[in-house]
């Protein structure tokens, strides 16, 4: 499924695993994801859910010991086993990533300047001059002041929102298609995650930039998705548009999770519902459904893998239940 | 400042202040104050929420109470200064006053197994015998929803989940009366939050606890907390009871943090960060308001006239233009 304009990302039976122990550590079990062009994708997962290894795979990331199959392709062209030399032209260039924590994907010997012109004198075989004009005109698109000033510092110089924006700046130094987003938010104190996101916002609605956000938090993908795929365990197990993911989730563990969250927009409630249990152990993975051994409405059938199937309300679910969306909230109350 | 009954607070603090030095030379050396006059009151069983953004001091309030950094001002902790105690008393005061880290696995020594890191406070104030630790040691773990089976792991073996609950059981170990905890789910994947949360509102409510809960997550603190202090560059900007301050915040920070929260509901949720820039680095503050140069209501007295805290309703704030 994706939003309706013509496809910049497709993944099909995407599927990693690593030989660990004796044993196959399944790290994404035949993952199915659309990208569509100016759209914005929330991906939500735990740790361990794969989201970070769906990266991975869409960049060409993943480490040698990684055993992959299935498809990924952008704009029809086969990503997987395609040569190092064309990923490395798409890296940067067509799709570019906005990594967690700044200060580490900073290095911290060269100044702004130079580590924001880089991939345009790479790519775009820009001058020094040049690439310069361009990173400070985007200094200014992520609304940072006085970009000559903020060229010449050094990473520790910059406060942690000003890291995340340079981030952001750089990813879009060559104008890419496609922004991969992990966890962009997580790592900054909450007055600033709002103004990153209002940014990521405006920087999506000026540019028409596609972006796939990866994250814990599903209330600060609210504002900006489109849609958005809950992981669990490696895969999707659910898909749908946001406003109707949040409004009415059909699996049980997108229920669980929304109805966790302490939200101030509502009266406190008597007491919180959480998820018992602790996420899987994906080198030892039940037969069924993963998160049955946490479901509270797990019945027989779970012992069967769930096949991804429509959604009741548009989108994708990965569930045996069938009852309403009401039904599955009730249960974690 | 009045604590809600007559009887005398469990913790009293008045006017603390931790002050760091920078690294320079000697000669050169300043001191950075990172907790400026912070004055409060915790009753007995009381949940106090402690709010504020990476910088705000609240760790180091935590450390402080704890006299694991100097700090000067008073704390009296059942009438007596935990600041001015000796090495026996304050370890005896100890016993009464326990904390659980943010970092659940940083906070386990990794060479230990469950049994003896949950036994380890019994051991160090010789409580109970030898023989009846594993006893207490089991019945503590089952309290805070570990099977026994756990007792001869090791942490790495532990999910983020179980480590926080080792934390939380070895805190409550020798029976506090004082709970602090320092962002206690901050670091834990979002379906285990809501476990620990529960734990810890279970723990307070069987065993009359009473907890300072240091977090940044507001929505966490109405859910545990009885008041809510919201500190910024080191300084208290509001103290309310939790229904008044999340009804009808205050101080223009306190509405921004509450803005600032981002909401799960797509319809309802509106992109407009509340204010602009990042909290100054410590020891930048000058005369006047610390929030002055981000405040969207300041005025020239701001920066010129420190507000100190005054009543206004049910609150306590330290803003000149609180009744607006």
């Amino acid at each position: 499924m994706s939003g309706g304009g013509p496809l910049l990302l497709r993944a099909r039976a995407l599927t990693v695993s690593y030989p660990c122990a004796g044993r196959e550590l399944h790290a994404l079990d035949a993952l199915n994801m659309d990208l569509a062009e100016h759209e914005c994708v929330g991906v939500v997962g735990e740790s361990g859910s794969g989201k970070t290894q769906l990266l991975l795979a869409l960049l060409g990331l993943l480490p040698s010991s990684a055993r992959v199959s299935g498809s990924v392709s952008y704009r029809g062209e086969e990503l997987l086993g395609a040569n190092p030399a064309r990923l490395a032209a798409l890296r940067g260039r067509r799709i570019a990533m906005v990594f967690q924590d700044a200060l580490s994907a900073l290095n911290p010997y060269l100044n702004v300047a130079t580590q924001l012109t880089e991939a345009a004198r790479w790519h775009l075989r820009l001058g020094r001059r040049a690439a310069r004009a361009r990173a400070s005109e985007l200094l200014i698109t992520v609304q940072i002041n006085d970009p000559a000033h903020r060229l010449r510092q050094y990473p520790h110089e910059l406060s942690g929102g000003m890291r995340q924006r340079v981030l952001i700046a750089m990813a879009l130094m060559c104008d890419p298609e496609i922004l991969l987003l992990d966890e962009p938010t997580t790592a900054l104190d909450v007055t600033v995650q709002a103004q990153v996101l209002e940014l990521l916002r405006e920087v999506g609605e000026r540019t028409g930039v596609a972006s796939l956000f990866v994250t814990h938090d599903l209330a600060a993908l609210a504002p900006l998705a489109d849609r958005v795929a809950v992981m669990y365990a490696g895969r999707i197990v659910e898909q749908a548009p946001a406003k109707e993911l949040y409004a009415s989730p059909f699996h049980p563990y997108t229920a669980g999770l929304l109805r966790s969250l302490p939200r101030l927009d509502l009266p406190p409630p008597a007491r919180l519902p959480s998820i018992p249990g602790q996420p899987p152990n994906l080198s030892d993975l039940p037969m069924g459904c993963a998160f049955a051994p946490r479901c509270p409405l797990v019945f027989e059938r779970c012992h069967e893998r769930p096949e991804v199937r429509a959604r009741p309300v548009g989108g994708e679910l990965a569930c045996h239940l069938d009852a309403s969306s009401e039904q599955i909230c009730g249960a974690w109350s | 400042m009045s604590t809600p009954d007559a009887a005398p607070a469990l913790l009293e603090v008045r006017n603390l202040r931790v002050r760091y030095a920078t690294s320079a030379p000697l000669w050169t050396r300043r001191h950075l104050t990172a907790v400026d006059g912070v004055s409060f009151e915790i009753a007995r069983g009381e949940s106090l929420g402690l709010v504020g953004e990476s910088g705000s001091g609240k760790s180091s309030i935590a450390r402080a109470l704890l006299r694991l950094i100097p700090a000067s001002g008073s704390a009296l902790f059942q009438g007596r200064d935990l600041l001015l105690m000796r090495s026996a008393e304050l370890r005896a005061a100890r016993e009464q006053l326990q904390i659980v880290f943010q970092d659940p696995l940083g906070a386990l020594d990794p060479r230990m197994k469950v049994a003896e890191l949950v036994a380890e406070p019994l051991r160090e104030f010789r409580r109970a015998s030898i023989r009846q630790h594993r006893a207490l040691v089991t019945q503590m773990l089952e309290r805070v929803g570990l099977g026994a089976e756990l007792l001869a792991r090791y942490p790495h073996q532990l999910s983020g989940g179980q480590a926080q609950r080792v934390g939380v059981a070895r805190a409550l170990m020798l029976g506090p009366r004082l709970l602090i905890c320092d962002e206690p789910v901050a670091a834990l994947d979002v379906s285990i939050k809501s476990q620990i949360a529960n734990l810890l509102r279970d723990m307070r409510d069987q065993l009359h606890l009473a907890m300072l809960f240091i977090a940044h997550d507001l929505g966490t603190v109405r859910y545990l907390c009885d008041r809510v202090m919201v500190l910024y560059l080191g300084r208290v900007m509001e103290i309310a009871p939790c229904a008044a301050l999340y009804a009808a915040p205050r101080h223009p920070y306190t509405r921004a943090l509450l803005a600032a929260n981002p909401i799960p509901d797509p319809t309802r949720s509106q992109l407009a960060a509340p204010i602009a820039g990042e909290m100054p680095a410590v020891g930048t503050a000058e005369g006047g308001c610390v929030f002055c140069r981000r405040c969207p209501m300041a005025i020239a007295r701001c920066a010129a006239e420190r507000p100190l805290l005054r009543r206004v309703g049910e609150s306590l704030v330290a803003c000149h233009r609180a009744e607006e």
